[in-house]
């Protein structure tokens, strides 16, 4: 199965930009890839229990319902490990789905991807 | 146009007419089809276009006072 990963490194600084990966990572999703999104940098508080409710773009659907319908769809989020430290966020922080990896992970997943895209 | 069963996806915006969608053919059995409905202006490009990317067939979409009809064969 063909799989995009798309990289988004922003959160409610640019709503803009960090609801898009998940609009297109769950496009992709409907039809029929394997899509991942990669929360690195200010990106990783899009994972933080609550935060995605604070993030909205009027030209898209709510940020927090685009994130949780890409992972009811079967999406996976990896958050950059070395970024979530640096802002105090650990595993008890983020929302169920969301898995922190390093970057042996992210290499992998990126080598196994048709796409890489960042916003 | 027959069709036999209907999504209202009036209120939604891009993506969601099409996950929606995507969400619907998997239930339903080939062959079938469906009436999808949105008033997304988005819907125009995206509807035609899952339609091409997945392989299933648009077999009419019209427009009627800013709301949009299409019908979808599953293959």
């Amino acid at each position: 199965m063909e799989k995009l990963l798309f990289v988004s490194t922003h959160s409610n600084d640019d709503p803009e930009r960090a609801t898009i990966p998940f609009v297109l990572g769950l496009t992709a999703l409907s039809q029929g890839k394997d899509a991942v999104v990669l929360l690195q940098i200010d990106g990783v508080w899009m994972a933080r229990k609550g935060f995605a409710a604070l993030v909205r773009e009027e030209t898209f659907p709510p940020a927090l319902d685009m994130l949780n319908q890409f992972l009811e769809a079967g999406g996976r989020i990896m958050v950059c490990g070395p970024c979530a430290k640096k802002r105090k966020l650990e595993a008890a922080d983020l929302i169920e789905g969301a898995v922190i990896v390093n970057a042996p992970t992210i290499i992998k997943e990126m080598g196994e991807a048709h796409n890489v895209v960042s916003y | 146009m027959q069709k036999d069963e209907t999504l209202d996806a009036k209120g939604l915006m891009c993506p969601m007419p099409i996950v929606k969608l995507a969400r619907k053919f998997k239930e339903m059995p080939s062959g079938k089809v469906l009436e999808l409905i949105s008033d997304d202006v988005g819907s125009k490009e995206d509807v035609p276009a899952w339609c091409k990317n997945t392989g299933h067939q648009l077999l009419e979409m019209k427009e009627e006072k800013g709301v949009f009809y299409y019908y979808i064969k599953k293959v």
